[in-house]
């Protein structure tokens, strides 16, 4: 019996948010991603030549787990939304909202000891809800240099033409 | 035996220190009934402790007395095992329930959520790893913009205003 109640008490993980991705994990309207710590473990040891994964591995250096759960068409985005804020626990502290056209944005996160444990987002469109929860310790700095693609292609962009335009200096 | 003799002896007697053949000289004088006034007492106590002696136990004495002690005492005895029992057995579930909450607690901290993977290959995990990571990047972006949007304006105003200040003086 006593065996039985290890097996269960496993998760690190906020409780509450853990049923509301169980509770829709096997609901065929719904995807869900979910990244091991095992996974990130084996991260490190991938071959990455663009600069930009290596920056990205770096970020997410000490982070344990990520966890997404997502509905597309879904008419009920702003319901979800509302649903995955009220099971957040009170020690959560909001990190910010962004409001992009449509879309609702609120970042959550959970710290202890100047150490940030989970970032939690969730995020409602129109027709459109996400749920995503990063786990471990995170450095928020490190992430939000993780620019878009886009972005980090430009950047690339702009410092060959810098290489460019000094040689010609020179 | 004469007067004095048996005064005497029961004098030992009284302190405890007559020797059985004294004790049963005594005993042999009391019950001749040629007992004297003054000792009619003494004389009343030997005859009740010959009597009494002389008094076996019923045929069914250790049996009524232990039924009698049952019955008595029935109710109690049992209910008082039985509370020891039923205390003990609570306090065992007490002390299992309480070690499995604390060691739960302990698991908890030490290891990770045991998450069943999306994807078997680390690539593809990377991958959505990255996206994800990507769209929080975003949205810090957007915040920066806006907040550093509102920094301007504040510059803007404070330029406004200096200036404004400065005209005062110039005119």
């Amino acid at each position: 019996m006593v065996m039985v109640v290890f097996s269960i008490a496993a998760h690190a993980q906020g409780d509450a948010i853990t049923k509301f991705f169980t509770k829709y994990q096997d609901n065929p309207d719904f995807t869900q991603v979910t990244v091991s710590s095992k996974m990130f473990g084996l991260f490190t040891n991938m071959d990455v030549e663009k600069p930009e994964d290596k920056e990205i591995l770096e970020a997410i250096s000490k982070i344990k787990g990520l966890r997404v759960i997502a509905k597309d068409d879904a008419r009920d985005s702003r319901e979800l939304y509302k649903e995955a804020l009220s099971i957040i626990p009170k020690d959560y502290e909001e990190l910010m909202f962004v409001r992009d056209k449509d879309k609702d944005m609120k970042f959550l996160i959970k710290e202890a000891g100047g150490k940030i444990s989970e970032l939690l987002m969730i995020a409602a469109g129109n027709d459109d809800f996400q749920m995503l929860s990063l786990f471990g310790d995170i450095d928020l700095k490190k992430i939000s240099r993780i620019g878009s693609k886009m972005n980090i292609d430009g950047l690339e962009q702009l410092h060959k033409m810098e290489k460019g335009g000094k040689k010609d200096d020179e | 035996m004469d007067l004095h003799e048996v005064e005497r002896l029961l004098e030992k007697y009284w302190q405890t220190e007559t020797t059985l053949e004294e004790e049963q000289q005594l005993r042999a004088f009391f019950t001749s009934g040629q007992v004297p006034d003054s000792l009619k007492d003494a004389a009343a106590l030997f005859a009740f402790f010959q009597k009494e002696k002389s008094k076996g136990l019923e045929q069914n004495f250790e049996s009524t007395v232990t039924n009698k002690l049952k019955s008595r005492h029935r109710g109690k005895l049992i209910s008082m095992i039985g509370f020891g029992n039923m205390a003990r057995i609570a306090a065992g579930i007490v002390v299992v329930v309480a070690s499995t909450f604390l060691i739960r607690q302990e698991i908890r901290k030490r290891y990770p959520a045991e998450m069943q993977d999306t994807f078997t290959d680390p690539q593809l995990a990377f991958e959505e790893t990255k996206r994800a990571l990507q769209m929080i990047s975003d949205s810090f972006d957007k915040a920066k913009k806006e907040a550093s949007k509102v920094q301007l304006l504040n510059e803007a105003e404070k330029k406004i205003q200096a200036k404004k200040e400065g005209d005062k003086i110039n005119l």
